[in-house]
């Protein structure tokens, strides 16, 4: 997914969708923020092994809830990005945006 | 009277039990498919629930054995933040590394595994291809039938690596302490 300490483009998208979230991330939710927010459509595996991967790197901390009945019992384990994660969503944004400037000619401008 | 709630098929529940660690992480997995499919059932109706549910439990238990492979279970790596970490961190970081030590010969079973599924199925393709019927009439037909069982039989030997790779550590983990019990 990624080398050298840099993010892949699906973990970036799993943390942003963690920080939009707030308090309330847990993978079921992020995948349907994926879908309603950018039409993008998530395999539950791939989710899961980006949010573990996200955990083993330190970029996310997690928490369980209660149990709920309509999940037969078993808890939430919501998730927040970390300051780390936060630091590493930063650098990758600022080499995304210089590999973005002066392309406007090309891409056309930003919605 | 109240219509009887859907219930998901059982299978599923069993490969992730077989499939992930003992972990919270299992848990909120579990948790989390259950709660989809409610959802769903109610969105979809239960049939179609239910197929979302059996396609979503196995591509969670295909990556947890591929990530499982690259030496990466899914066992929690660190200790809820609600919970004082001192308290928490070394269940979890035994949980994490346990049976890791043990990995490497379940590693050779799970590729040995593998490898006779590979074995065979190219053997029959051999066979079918290069074999003393390959110019009968009936062999595009024989053809078909070989290449569907081999096919059948490496994604089986591929099941059994995954569950020998997954489940492996923590059977070798309860004969140990079996083993401890019985000595003490």
């Amino acid at each position: 997914m990624s080398h050298k300490g840099f993010l892949g483009e699906f973990e970036q998208t799993v943390l942003l969708s963690i920080l939009q979230l707030a308090d309330r991330a847990y993978a079921p939710g992020i995948a349907q923020h994926l879908e309603t927010s950018i039409n993008r459509t998530v395999s539950r595996g791939a989710l899961y092994s980006c949010l573990n991967q996200l955990e083993r790197k330190g970029l996310v901390r997690w928490r369980l809830d209660e149990p709920a009945a309509e999940r037969s019992g078993h808890a939430r384990r919501f998730y927040r990005v970390t300051a780390s994660g936060v630091r590493a969503l930063r650098t990758a944004r600022e080499g995304q945006l210089i590999l973005w400037r002066g392309l406007e000619g090309i891409l056309g401008p930003a919605q | 009277m109240a219509a009887p709630l859907p219930v998901p098929p059982r299978w599923p529940q069993l490969l992730m039990h077989a499939v992930l660690p003992d972990d919270p992480m299992r848990d909120a997995i579990v948790g989390d498919l259950h709660e989809e499919f409610v959802h769903d059932a109610t969105a979809l109706g239960t049939p179609a629930a239910r197929v979302r549910y059996c396609r979503r439990a196995t591509g969670i238990a295909l990556h947890a054995a591929v990530d499982a492979l690259r030496w990466r279970g899914w066992a929690s790596a660190s200790p809820p933040v609600e919970v004082p970490a001192a308290a928490a961190a070394p269940a979890v970081a035994r949980r994490a590394a346990g049976g890791r030590g043990l990995h490497v010969g379940l590693v050779a079973a799970a590729l040995g595994v593998l490898s006779v599924g590979i074995v065979v199925n190219t053997m029959l393709f051999a066979s079918v291809r290069h074999g003393p019927h390959a110019a009968a009439p009936a062999h595009s037909a024989v053809g078909s039938a070989v290449g569907v069982g081999a096919v059948a039989l490496t994604l089986v030997c591929a099941g059994v690596a995954a569950v020998v790779l997954c489940a492996g550590p923590r059977w070798l983990r309860q004969r140990r302490l079996h083993r401890q019990r019985a000595a003490r």
